[in-house]
């Protein structure tokens, strides 16, 4: 009103008479909010009876799940008209959830089918602005265990609608348990579902990372006061170890043609080379007097950082395969380590030593801007990023021990990765799906 | 008759002394009047918050408070006297010191008011350029738009529609990076109620799209829009970058 009646008096001002032929234009640049307002309808008994401890679980869950993405917001019944209640999803009443500025209302169902003894749950989120149904799937549970199962199943779906990717869901991320002479390497979602030991290896494992078809893990481990790479086959179960020249073996990794790049040191500061599939030496990547170490290769195998100290102090290095350029980072800092490149090769998110601790920074390889997503308290360390470019995960010791945290590339959160309280180091995030679960 | 003339001469005489009495006694009234009043100037916030609710000592205190404020002079005469009465010559020339050290005070209060008020002048000087260089500009826009035949003015209110359109835009980029950017034609009537919104260009996500769409609806009504513009169309382009 404030500003129709500043308009007015501009042109009471200046007496003008116009008569504008051409259609105005405006250019709006971002939105104001960046959220998806979500209502979870209170479940429906198809059969007219009360809702049982299953469907009440279910709710629950798809509520807490929810809760796990910064972009989503949850209305309450309080926000809607009616408090949102929902009689017949054929027949939903779009305009009071449109008022209340829902996107999307997600309904459940439950019927119970006499002839197999189990309960059907039927799922659907319907678009409010569009007042047609986006997305609804069936499942028929036998137990409670089954709750969860169905409901990662389908938010998995629902975020490939929204995203165009599921792997928040879908794509496991290992990690490091450092016990006594020993070390574990488990599996995790970042939902905290599916925590399970892959293998007990012998000695201090370090840097575990996934093969670009999720069927290997390769990893190094000092034992006996040698260091190895170890390589773990998912599909046979099968662990091999192997000694590479020199006394180092720093931070192997997958490329995404299946061959391995790690930093050894046998002709004198360690340099990152290039092992066959029979993990000889095929050629060194990046060669210089200074410390090379810590490889990530774009999904395209074109780009691939890392970190060298030929500057003097540790900073982000980028090589491009296609000419052999080497081209610096960062320049901030004077320790900038753990840099992984996102799958599309855009994005650089690496470790830095601030006066604070360590904390997590994504850089924009197209715009060169530089973003700080952690902030701590404690050290945050060691990032990896998802597949989809939008999830960050890393350790951090803000709640004293070493835990799993995830954030996004905006810095939202960060949430806490549930791993019955054991410590955690050097995450990896998968960027396939499991494939041997 | 000897009688007579003392009795006259004793009515008189008491009559005499009844009148001083009563007027010392006037007197010792107003001493405790100005004792209270004293009080009072003592206590100058205490008597501005009284002063609120008193009206008719309002204008006392007021005129009392701003005398004292804009000079010493101007302090109530029978309260000076009282105070130098009082003041021994040893404790007078203490008094001139501390004078002479208030003095000094209060020309160094005064050098930093001034050096304020100097400041603020300045500002306010720079802000009033400031304003009517900025009333320059709109006078030349204003003034090319005529020229033009073009729509100035048409801007601004597309600004004032784009504000409002926009605080009822919700979408989450999920995607670092990703550009997307649709093209919305608005129409409305003279009321500025929308009455049409179509996506002119396409996005190629058609969420986003109808993010566009949806917080056209949900803004329903812009602002009237000049009588003058012919036609009542807006092309709002929606980018999903932030301007940096």
């Amino acid at each position: 009103m404030k500003k129709f009646l500043l308009f007015s008096l501009i042109i009471g001002l200046f007496g003008v008479d116009f008569g504008w032929a051409k259609p105005l234009r405006v250019t709006i640049y971002g939105p104001a909010e960046s959220k998806i307002y979500v209502f979870v309808a209170e479940p429906i008994n198809l059969d007219g009876k009360k809702n049982s401890i299953m469907v009440q679980e279910v709710v629950q869950c798809i509520k807490v799940k929810l809760k796990l993405f910064p972009f989503f917001k949850q209305l309450s019944p309080k926000d809607i008209l009616e408090q949102g209640k929902i009689n017949d999803v054929a027949r939903i009443d779009y305009k009071k959830f449109f008022l209340s500025r829902a996107d999307i209302v997600i309904t459940i169902g439950e019927r119970y089918l006499p002839d197999t003894g189990k309960t059907r749950i039927e799922l659907r989120t319907f678009d409010v602005f569009k007042q047609k149904m986006i997305l609804g799937k069936a499942f028929d549970l036998t137990n409670q265990r089954q709750v969860v199962l169905m409901v990662r199943k389908y938010l998995g779906d629902l975020l490939q609608l929204i995203m165009g990717n599921k792997a928040f869901f879908v794509n496991p991320i290992v990690f490091v348990h450092k016990g006594i002479k020993k070390s574990s390497i488990y599996q995790i979602f970042a939902d905290g579902f599916g925590l399970k030991k892959l293998a007990d290896i012998q000695g201090i494992v370090l840097s575990p990372s996934w093969s670009f078809d999720g069927e290997k893990i390769v990893f190094s481990v000092i034992q006996h006061e040698q260091h190895k790479l170890g390589i773990l086959d998912l599909k046979t179960g099968n662990m091999q170890f192997k000694k590479l020249p020199g006394n180092s073996c720093i931070s192997p990794v997958f490329t995404p043609w299946g061959d391995i790049a790690v930093s050894l040191d046998f002709s004198g500061s360690p340099d990152i080379y290039l092992l066959d599939k029979q993990l000889k030496i095929e050629k060194a990547l990046v060669k210089h007097w200074g410390i090379d170490i810590s490889p990530c290769f774009d999904q395209s195998g074109s780009k691939m950082v890392f970190t060298s100290s030929r500057l003097g102090n540790p900073h982000i290095f980028l090589f491009n395969l296609h000419n052999n350029q080497v081209e610096r980072i960062t320049y901030e800092g004077n320790y900038n380590t753990s840099a992984v490149i996102s799958p599309d090769g855009r994005l650089i998110v690496f470790s830095r030593l601030t006066p604070e601790g360590h904390r997590i920074f994504v850089h924009d390889l197209k715009t060169g801007q530089e973003k700080q997503i952690t902030f701590g308290p404690g050290n945050d360390e060691e990032p990896f990023v998802s597949s989809d470019g939008y999830f960050v995960v890393f350790t951090s010791n803000r709640s004293g021990k070493y835990k799993l945290y995830y954030t996004t590339i905006n810095g939202d959160g960060p949430y806490l990765i549930p791993t019955n309280n054991i410590s955690t180091f050097s995450p990896s995030w998968s960027w396939v799906e499991e494939k041997y679960f | 008759m000897k009688i007579i003339s003392f009795l006259l001469s004793c009515i008189l005489n008491l009559i005499f002394i009844g009148s001083v009495f009563l007027s010392i006694s006037s007197n010792n009234l107003r001493f405790h009047k100005r004792i209270i009043y004293n009080v009072q100037l003592v206590n100058l916030q205490k008597v501005k918050k009284i002063v609120k609710s008193e009206q008719t000592k309002k204008k006392i205190v007021q005129k009392t408070y701003t005398k004292i404020q804009t000079s010493p002079k101007s302090v109530s005469k029978p309260e000076a006297i009282a105070v130098t009465k009082k003041i021994s010559p040893k404790k007078t020339s203490k008094k001139k010191k501390k004078i002479e050290n208030t003095k000094k005070f209060t020309q160094k209060d005064i050098r930093k008011l001034l050096a304020q008020i100097k400041q603020q002048t300045d500002s306010v000087a720079k802000e009033n350029e400031l304003k009517e260089q900025a009333l320059k500009e709109i006078k030349a826009a204003v003034q090319r738009g005529a020229d033009k035949g073009s729509a100035s003015l048409g801007e601004v209110y597309a600004q004032i529609c784009k504000a409002k359109i926009q605080s009822n835009w919700r979408f989450p980029v999920l995607r670092f990076g990703e550009h997307l950017v649709a093209i919305v034609k608005i129409e409305f009537d003279a009321e500025g109620h929308i009455v049409r919104a179509d996506i002119e260009k396409t996005s190629g996500n058609s969420l986003f799209d109808a993010s566009c769409l949806k917080a056209i609806q949900a803004t329903k009504q812009l602002p009237p829009p000049p009588s003058a513009l012919q036609e009542r169309i807006i092309f709002i382009t929606f980018d999903s970058e932030e301007l940096q």
